[in-house]
């Protein structure tokens, strides 16, 4: 434990400095920099005009402010402890090839800069959809002949949040034609399908009655252009599949397994659903 | 045995029952045990489904005129149900103002149980004048039936056919017991301008 706090504070303080470092270029090119569309304050246009939503906005939008104050700083944000993990295991070399991520693919910075917004991608070895949890387990085995991660571990949701914080500010672009069409419409049809003894589809709450008030909550878009998410309320980041199994168990119905095909194909209808959103990982939700 | 068999046996551990009582479900066989994997979906009490007569109502297609356990409900139990968040849960979607007179003022349990009315779905201020008492009943038990030409997310509080995925605890159970039903009922058919 003693050694994760100090590698905390060594993290901490170099992205602080970087942290200033970008505050003040960021200073200097404002003037000539033209806002995008966050999706918190203002709302990203949608793809295509038959999209479900005529606007997107991202979870950040529903948040309250502290919430919001939490995900942008760097050094408040409860998940950049997990970032660090991902960090240091990016250059750990493991399994019996005695390979690390970095052997591979270098400065993370430039190979993964796209991967969060781009994933899931349809991989054809295996002839269905592989997600970043996927694609991480799988050069685990293949190439660094190393044991899988469980889906929801520490290493898992650090090197996910590493991985996918790289396309931070990147506009979500996922390719949902050719090959990946049909486990597009998969994921669709599951979004749509009701379920459970409350008998509620995904779209029940999240197309139609979005920014409305149900009990003491705001629905959201149900945007995963956020996750992994530190929830306030699990007190640690989680995968956006755990997020479904709590959706799935809200309306009393059997949840499927967290990196399942059924909740893959999801993601990558979710994703398109918020396409033009900026990844946020890691987000802060209460 | 089955993962719902372990957790029920787990539940015998959590609610505190005598070791005498798992011997008598031991010895008693698969009726003591099926009451009890039948409880831990809503945490309370068995919800059994109970069978009803559909006739056409005046003011929507379809009406339930009797009573499901013929008798008639206690409105002031009605309110505990709408309120409650693992059973009707009434208020999360709908306002009712009878209900928000509830809270007293500055005290937070009151707010906590009776307060934070969702606002997606319409008022029932007044839907005793929209709608008669069989109507109501039929709402409550299956609004799809009730409603079939609007796609309404409502669920059916007494229905257990047609539902996709049940979670295993739940599953051919109803939401809201045939007394508890009765109870919302007549409540809202107290809902008047």
């Amino acid at each position: 434990m003693g050694s994760r706090v100090l590698r905390n504070l060594k993290g901490r303080g170099l992205k602080f400095a970087a942290w200033a470092g970008a505050v003040a270029v960021a200073g200097l090119l404002s003037v000539a920099a033209v806002a995008e569309p966050d999706g918190r304050t203002e709302a990203v246009k949608p793809p295509s005009p038959d999209h479900p939503y005529p606007e997107l906005w991202s979870g950040s939008h529903f948040a309250a402010k502290g919430t919001q104050e939490m995900q942008d700083d760097d050094i408040e944000n409860p998940a950049m402890s997990w970032y660090d993990v991902g960090q240091e295991l990016w250059s750990k070399r493991e399994g019996e090839a005695n390979k690390s991520c970095q052997d591979c693919h270098g400065d993370a910075a430039k190979s993964m800069k796209n991967v969060g917004a781009t994933y899931p991608i349809y991989y054809a070895p295996w002839k269905k959809l592989i997600n970043v949890e996927n694609r991480i387990n799988l050069c685990r085995e293949k190439f660094m002949k190393a044991p899988p991660w469980k889906y929801e571990s520490d290493d898992m949701l650090g090197m996910t949040i590493y991985v996918k914080n790289q396309s931070r500010g990147v506009p979500v672009n996922v390719n949902i034609d050719g090959p990946a069409k049909p486990f597009f419409e998969k994921g669709k049809a599951f979004y749509e399908q009701r379920r459970g003894q409350l008998d509620f589809a995904c779209s029940n709450c999240h197309t139609k009655y979005w920014g409305q008030k149900i009990r003491m909550d705001t629905l959201s878009q149900g945007q995963s252009n956020g996750f992994p998410t530190y929830r306030l309320k699990w007190q640690k980041p989680g995968s956006l599949h755990r997020r479904f199994v709590a959706c799935n168990s809200l309306v009393r119905s059997t949840p499927f397994k967290p990196g399942s095909d059924e909740y893959v194909d999801l993601e990558l209808y979710l994703a398109w659903r918020g396409q033009g959103l900026p990844v946020e990982t890691p987000s802060v939700r209460h | 045995m089955s993962f719902t068999g372990v957790r029920d046996w787990l539940d015998w551990d959590l609610t505190g029952l005598s070791i005498a009582a798992v011997l008598i479900a031991a010895i008693a066989g698969p009726a003591i045990a099926e009451q009890k994997k039948k409880t831990s979906c809503i945490s309370g009490e068995t919800n059994e489904i109970v069978t009803y007569k559909i006739e056409k109502g005046e003011n929507l297609p379809a009406a339930i005129p009797k009573p499901l356990n013929g008798k008639r409900g206690n409105p002031e139990k009605g309110v505990e149900w709408m309120v409650s968040r693992r059973q009707g849960n009434c208020i999360a979607c709908h306002e009712v103002t009878k209900i928000k007179e509830k809270i007293k003022d500055g005290d937070l349990d009151t707010l906590q149980k009776y307060g934070f009315h969702g606002n997606l779905a319409p008022t029932l201020d007044g839907v005793a004048d929209r709608y008669n008492e069989a109507e109501l009943r039929m709402i409550v038990v299956d609004a799809k039936r009730a409603f079939p030409d609007f796609d309404t997310s409502m669920p059916a509080y007494h229905r257990t056919l047609g539902l996709e995925r049940v979670l295993g605890d739940c599953d051919g159970l109803v939401i809201l017991s045939a007394s508890r039903v009765e109870d919302i009922v007549a409540f809202l058919a107290t809902l008047k301008d």
